[in-house]
């Protein structure tokens, strides 16, 4: 079920009454409401997939308890690696098997040996890099005992599947929120109208700024030998707004509907493209993705701890990985790299941690040198943006060298010229609004300060321009992260 | 809880009132125009019913309806002629609906698609079509969800659109795309005296798949021999800079209807092969000199099965 359908429109709206009116007295039945409700929003889009995510919640649970009961470190050790492989072993299965088998192919045929691949027709189930990470976080922290397992099963499998950020996250560690679900939830005005709001939010970056960029983006990379090299840089802006639109819009969504049943998730973009370096954009873009690679993967590995090899050497590690969790394919994986290489000067520098606060804090303006640093960064990021938006690698190549040669000084030509330039107009705007708000979780969070007409007619404007100012003709677009 | 609800109920009145008084006053301008394009699906119908079979019926996409001098087809061949082509966008089941409801016993049909044409069509313009005319919702399938989603789409366009028509309508130019355009027979004619556009659209570099399609019309030919219809498959017309594109891709699914295709089949994908000269606007639609060739082609291809069924 997708956030921008029909279907969630009426969804939400009868699982909210049904949780307030009709469950709100006992924690268990809450609990329960939200399980049966996360299933029924995974199921929607294939029941079969509802087996992996309950069998993964029954080992992660089970796996908890003896981990806590557990003193021997051995065992402890097994049971941990148990949780891993398992968890680990039906993502590798569904996501990288064909990813694997082809490349070893490859390999072979490299060196001489032809073999007959046997690739599966795997069907990639929905979100679960998502929940993959949010259950092996509560297995890992359980064993380094940061945290007592819960002996609440059914907190458990809410915690597990809950809705909301089940299928693109943000990426919940155990800590912060199966304690909310060990509590009983109470209605609060504020909270309920302030996730009405960022779920406003998050459609309008959705349906009007990443749906429109995507037109565009789309017809420009599917059809890149017949670009420029200005219209392709363009395109790659566009997709560049696309995936911030596509992606933290779905978050704002995830984090307000999360709101209206009295839950509070982790903020998962801090307006990334105002950072000033690269390190400064990781702290900012998929935040509860980076900082659980941080401490379950860079920390483990000795982080910046040890000498500077080691300290290259686990950055690059950090990168490539995140490259290859978002998707079997080499692209990935080699944006991953380009990633590694923009932060390598900032880690050799030691300047990795200089950009702390967010830009020009408590002014208007920033500083040119800020501007500078800004551009260059974001610059950075759409070169980046061409290999994770590439179909392979040689379409890739192709899309840079056109971009580097004599044609990108031609001007940009569109199927629809006139369109793209008010969509340059339309994220000139977002962009202004993003920056006046940039202090804040999301961009609109202190409008409640305005008087009640002003936001109104701010609400309306929105909300009518999820209408007027739609780009895409299908209404279920469906969002990028869900690929993931 | 109770403010939260009665805020959310008051927030959605109002918007819903705006939107309600918005789209009610465009409307009018917006609502399916009797001169509209698809409408002359109503008066080939009507041509249809007004025919004794045997008569011979083309159908299929747009590249009929601009590619085809009916009138002439019917006097050299001495058979009354309709010409059913509209829009590759209604799809092929679409299609294949309206010729089973259209048909009657000793008709002969001619099909030609559009290379790959898409089964289901486009959901938009079948529902547009039913605004104006009622009859068309009987081709294809009603999807509750589809529609709801599909009126949440046109309020859309309700508010967008008056604003492309102002422009467009205070713009001195030719407009052929409209019921009035076509003739008595179907033949769209009101393009025949204008000038070629060089530019055709549509142009795609087709990815080879095999047809669904053909399992379909073979299944829909069994269904009208038992009524007593004749059917004939023969290929669109397709300009030669796209056909050098897409060459492999066309003589593969050749390769495909010529094995599996259980109909006659009339010509092959080069038979109408033409200069993209003989093109109006798109790689489907004819112009003036491209219609007359693609005429003359089809009489040749038709004669001989003509008089045999004379015989």
């Amino acid at each position: 079920m997708l956030f921008n359908s029909l279907d969630f429109a009426i969804f939400l709206p009868i699982v909210f009454l049904l949780y307030w009116f009709l469950v709100s007295k006992k924690l268990v039945y809450q609990n329960g409401l939200v399980v049966l409700a996360s299933y029924v929003f995974y199921g929607w889009w294939d029941w079969r997939f509802l087996s992996l995510i309950l069998f993964s919640t029954i080992i992660d649970f089970t796996i908890g308890k003896k981990l806590k009961t557990e003193s021997n470190p051995t065992i402890r050790k097994i049971l941990l690696s148990a949780s891993i492989l398992i968890n680990i072993g039906f993502l590798g299965f569904f996501k990288y098997f064909n990813f694997f088998v082809d490349n070893f192919v490859t390999a072979f045929r490299f060196l001489g040996s032809e073999i007959q691949p046997n690739t599966l027709n795997i069907i990639l189930p929905v979100g679960i890099s998502f929940y993959t990470f949010q259950t092996l976080s509560y297995t890992i922290d359980v064993y380094k005992r940061k945290l007592e397992p819960t002996q609440d099963f059914l907190a458990f499998a809410a915690f597990v599947s809950f809705f909301p950020q089940l299928v693109a996250g943000p990426i919940e560690r155990a800590s912060n929120l199966l304690p909310q679900f060990l509590m009983h939830r109470k209605f609060e005005y504020a909270k309920a109208v302030d996730g009405m709001r960022q779920i406003l939010w998050g459609l309008f970056k959705k349906i009007v700024i990443a749906d429109n960029c995507a037109e565009f983006a789309n017809e420009i990379f599917n059809n890149s030998s017949d670009y420029s090299g200005s219209s392709l840089f363009v395109g790659s802006l566009f997709f560049a707004f696309q995936i911030y639109g596509d992606f933290s819009g779905y978050s704002d969504i995830a984090i307000g509907t999360a709101r209206l049943f009295g839950f509070n998730l982790k903020q998962n973009f801090a307006f990334p493209y105002f950072s000033r370096d690269i390190a400064e954009f990781w702290r900012r873009w998929h935040i509860s993705l980076s900082t659980w690679f941080r401490d379950y993967l860079y920390i483990p590995l000795g982080g910046s701890k040890g000498g500077i090899w080691m300290k290259i050497r686990n950055t690059f590690i950090i990168f490539i990985v995140s490259g290859f969790w978002h998707g079997a394919n080499w692209t990935f994986i080699v944006w991953g790299v380009l990633n590694a290489l923009y932060f390598l000067p900032l880690l050799l520098t030691n300047t990795n941690r200089s950009n702390l606060v967010v830009v020009a804090q408590g002014k208007y303006f920033p500083s040119l040198k800020d501007v500078m640093k800004m551009f260059v960064t974001f610059m950075l990021t759409v070169l980046a943006w061409v290999f994770f938006r590439a179909e392979n690698m040689g379409h890739a190549i192709q899309i840079l060298t056109e971009i580097f040669s004599g044609s990108f000084f031609e001007a940009p030509d569109f199927h629809d010229g006139s369109k793209a330039i008010k969509l340059i107009a339309l994220l000139i705007l977002f962009m202004v609004i993003e920056w006046i708000g940039r202090e804040n979780k999301y961009a609109l969070e202190n409008i409640y300060k305005l008087k009640l007409p002003i936001r109104w007619v701010i609400y309306f404007i929105l909300v009518f321009a999820l209408f007027y100012l739609t780009g895409m003709a299908d209404l279920d677009q469906e969002f990028i992260y869900f690929q993931f | 809880m109770k403010k939260f609800i009665k805020k959310i109920i008051v927030f959605l009145s109002v918007v819903l009132s705006v939107y309600m008084l918005m789209s009610l006053n465009v409307k009018k301008r917006n609502d399916i125009r009797n001169n509209d394009y698809m409408l002359a699906m109503i008066d080939k119908h009507q041509r249809v019913e007004g025919l004794n079979s045997p008569k011979l019926i083309f159908a299929g996409g747009s590249n009929l309806a601009f590619g085809l001098d009916s009138e002439r087809i019917q006097e050299e061949l001495d058979i009354p002629v309709v010409n059913l082509g509209l829009h590759a966008g209604l799809g092929l089941d679409f299609m294949l609906k309206e010729l089973k409801d259209q048909t009657k016993e000793d008709d002969i049909v001619v099909v030609s698609f559009e290379y790959f044409l898409d089964n289901s069509g486009d959901r938009e313009l079948k529902k547009h079509i039913r605004r104006g005319y009622a009859a068309a919702q009987k081709y294809y399938p009603i999807n509750l969800k589809d529609e709801i989603l599909s009126d949440i789409f046109n309020l859309r366009l309700r508010i967008k659109f008056p604003l492309k028509e102002v422009k467009s309508d205070s713009l001195p130019k030719f407009r052929p795309y409209t019921r009035s355009a076509f003739n008595i027979f179907g033949d769209h004619i009101a393009h025949l005296e204008k000038s070629h556009n060089s530019d055709l659209m549509d142009r795609s570099v087709i990815p080879y798949t095999y047809w669904s399609g053909i399992k379909k019309i073979n299944k829909f030919s069994n269904e009208l021999k038992e009524k007593g219809v004749e059917l004939y498959f023969m290929y669109p017309p397709y300009p030669s800079s796209e056909y050098e594109v897409n060459k492999e891709t066309i003589s593969m699914l050749d390769v495909d209807i010529s094995a599996d295709l259980e109909i006659e089949i009339l010509s092959t994908p080069e038979d109408f092969v033409m200069a993209d000269s003989l093109f109006f606007d798109t790689i489907y639609h004819l112009n003036k000199d491209g219609r007359e060739y693609r005429t003359d082609q089809v009489i040749k291809l038709l004669e001989p099965h003509l008089s045999s069924e004379e015989n």
